[in-house]
């Protein structure tokens, strides 16, 4: 057993941390935000950075590294930050770059949402003044799935989830100016965005993200084109007061 | 070219999954993220299939030998084979590859019916209610199976469920158990939980075996012959698992539990059929993605991710169950898994070789070695450290029972606690 201590001691003790920039995914690995930040590292990799991938596992952990990082890019999103103790406070200071807007449809079988709604957990806020059950998912698949398996009457889907669903109606787009319905819903105008904070991170690694082709034109495939602004304390009073609908 | 390398690295890797304690698939394909990322549908499955079958093959390997489980679902063959292993029943290996096999040919032929099935049937297995009964079941088959007394069990049971819901459930939104601690709200990783509580104390007690080259050969070869006695626990395990294949996340877990409750008369046979169903359950896992494009496991659940980047998922998957693709793969895979387990099993022989003190201590370096690998990987490695320390005392205490229950309760706690919820409301 002592034999076994000192093994794992000196195991720690002898494995030192390259200096480099933090790329923080605050969530678990190989989902949206992992690939997000893969393709950022393997870029700015190629083009001679040194780049330290950290998959934290949970937005509270990532928050956690991104407090400790001394020069560091994180990705967030509103989805993230609507988790208390996640949350990171956007400022003009940290705020580098929007990646992807994504937009929120609701569909149904039928004309109306029904009785149960299937929406994300962390964003049950979103949509509490609607007039339904709300059943909580882990994310936007799980609910395509109880969509399909009939065990929710409507769902709160991503514009590019909805798209893959047969045979629904589409009740509201979120990023369509015809509200229907849901014209006086406060939420109407609803979006998602991906953007990436970052501390003591030179313009020039910036700039290379933001001309990064992979990202560019995924934004564009599935229909997710950043919301920028020019001024930057336009482009984070949009990001704040959208921040604000998910609380 | 490309494909066939692919191929080779998915049997590669499939191999490692399968040996390696903690790391099992999911975490294999995190290491080889950066080329996934420029893989196309048809290479990532290509190299995703194989992998997924062969670390099933193979996973029962050291689970037998030196019970140690390889992959979550290796703990029916650690906890009730490796015993009877050591008494002499090496044909276990041979008949638990070849009921892989017989699970793998069955879930070939279920793929390649696909465009020719009712694809409504299948909502059915996705839905709350049908995950929820399933998950049911299997804590009553753990109670029932157990070498325990049912009360011990039980609270194993509600032990493992306290335990494994502690951090942060994104499915529910919940934080519980953290006490304001921000690597608790990770939860307790399953890896250093699972190390301190089964493995320790199993690799202090390894007992050894007689078993060398030339029996393990006439085990194979004996095996032929007996193929046909063990035929119906092959596919009824196989059957089990290809239902248990569609419970999301845990569905290998829950087949694995039922074929053990099923069989539990004959800890054999009960390890046969598990070692069936849960290679029939990773392909049935496969059908809500391919017919509906929704992932259930960890592993599609991340090809999933990469491939939606570029493809509209639904349509190409439509088309790929259209061709002989995944059914040559899926066989392909097997017979390779049936293959490699014969060479594999006859070089586990020499490793017995070697002194008990030895052997330990080799099995003592690996596993403490892949447990501070996987916490660098995750940058956790003192938590990783921390949470085997805190849980080694229990793990002592419990040496002489068996902590299927808790291990595998604690496994789906989140799980259950979600669909609960879900059926709640």
């Amino acid at each position: 057993m002592k034999k076994l201590i000192i093994t794992l001691f000196m195991t720690l003790v002898f494995v030192t941390k390259s200096v480099a920039l933090d790329l923080i995914v605050p969530a678990s690995a190989g989902g949206t935000y992992h690939k997000f930040a893969s393709i950022i590292a393997d870029d700015l990799k190629t083009q001679g950075y040194e780049i330290n991938l950290v998959v934290a596992g949970n937005c509270v952990i990532g928050k956690k590294q991104w407090q400790d990082s001394e020069s560091a890019i994180m990705i967030n999103s509103e989805a993230t930050n609507a988790v208390s103790k996640c949350h990171v406070t956007i400022t003009e200071k940290n705020y580098a770059h929007n990646i992807f807007t994504a937009g929120w449809v609701i569909v149904s079988r039928n004309n109306s949402l029904g009785e149960r709604m299937g929406v994300v957990s962390y964003m049950k806020n979103t949509v509490k003044d609607l007039d339904v059950k709300l059943v909580p998912y882990k994310n936007t698949t799980e609910i395509k799935a109880a969509f399909l398996a009939g065990e929710i009457d409507s769902a709160f889907l991503t514009t590019g989830r909805a798209n893959e669903i047969e045979n629904k109606v589409e009740l509201i787009n979120t990023q369509s100016e015809d509200k229907g319905d849901f014209a006086s819903w406060k939420n109407n105008d609803l979006t998602l965005n991906y953007y990436l904070l970052s501390k003591n991170v030179g313009g020039e690694i910036i700039a290379i993200i933001k001309n990064n082709k992979t990202l560019i034109a995924i934004a564009s495939k599935k229909n997710m084109i950043p919301i920028t602004h020019d001024q930057l304390n336009t482009q984070v009073g949009y990001l704040k007061r959208n921040e604000e609908k998910w609380k | 070219m490309m494909d066939i390398l692919l191929f080779i690295l998915g049997v590669c890797s499939g191999v490692f999954a399968g040996l390696v304690p903690g790391v099992g698939v999911f975490t294999t394909l995190i290491l080889l993220y950066p080329l996934l990322l420029e893989l196309t549908l048809v290479q990532l499955l290509i190299l995703y299939i194989p992998m997924a079958s062969i670390s099933q093959f193979i996973g029962s390997v050291p689970s037998l030998y030196f019970k140690i489980p390889g992959e979550s679902t290796s703990f029916i063959a650690t906890e009730y084979g490796h015993k009877l292993f050591i008494k002499g029943h090496v044909d276990l290996i041979p008949l638990t590859a070849m009921g892989s096999f017989v699970a793998t040919v069955l879930s070939a032929v279920v793929i390649f019916s696909l465009p020719y099935l009712y694809e409504n049937m299948f909502y059915h297995f996705m839905s709350t209610k049908f995950v929820f009964f399933l998950i049911l079941f299997t804590g009553a088959c753990l109670i029932a199976t157990s070498k325990n007394n049912w009360l011990v069990s039980t609270a194993m049971i509600a032990s493992g469920l306290v335990l494994g819901n502690v951090g942060f459930n994104p499915s529910t939104g919940k934080f519980f158990g953290t006490f304001g601690n921000d690597w608790l709200s990770y939860g307790i990783p399953l890896f250093p939980f699972i190390v301190a509580l089964y493995v320790l104390p199993n690799i202090m007690k390894l007992d050894n075996s007689t078993a060398t080259a030339k029996t393990m050969d006439n085990a194979y070869i004996r095996s032929i012959s007996n193929f046909k006695q063990y035929f119906t626990k092959m596919i009824s395990g196989s059957l089990i698992g290809m239902i248990a294949g569609f419970v999301p996340i845990i569905g290998k877990i829950v087949g694995v539990s039922a074929s053990r409750a099923l069989n539990q008369k004959s800890d054999k046979d009960s390890v046969i059929a598990a070692e069936s169903s849960n290679n029939s359950s990773i392909f049935t896992a496969m059908i809500p993605l391919f017919l509906f494009g929704v992932p259930i496991t960890l592993g599609e659940i991340l090809i999933y991710n990469v491939a939606e980047t570029n493809y509209d998922l639904q349509l190409e998957f439509r088309h790929i169950i259209g061709t002989w693709l995944l059914p040559a793969l899926i066989i392909s895979s097997g017979v390779l898994g049936l293959v490699l387990s014969w060479p594999l099993a006859r070089y586990c022989t020499s490793i017995f070789k070697l002194p008990t003190t030895l052997l330990k201590t080799v099995f003592l370096t690996v596993v403490l070695a892949s447990l501070l690998y996987m916490g660098f990987v995750k940058h956790m490695a003192l938590y990783y450290i921390f949470v085997l320390l805190a849980f080694l005392p229990l793990g002592h205490l419990l040496r002489n029972k068996d902590v299927i229950p808790l291990i595998f309760s604690f496994i789906f706690a989140k799980i259950s606690m979600t669909i609960f919820e879900r059926i709640m409301i």
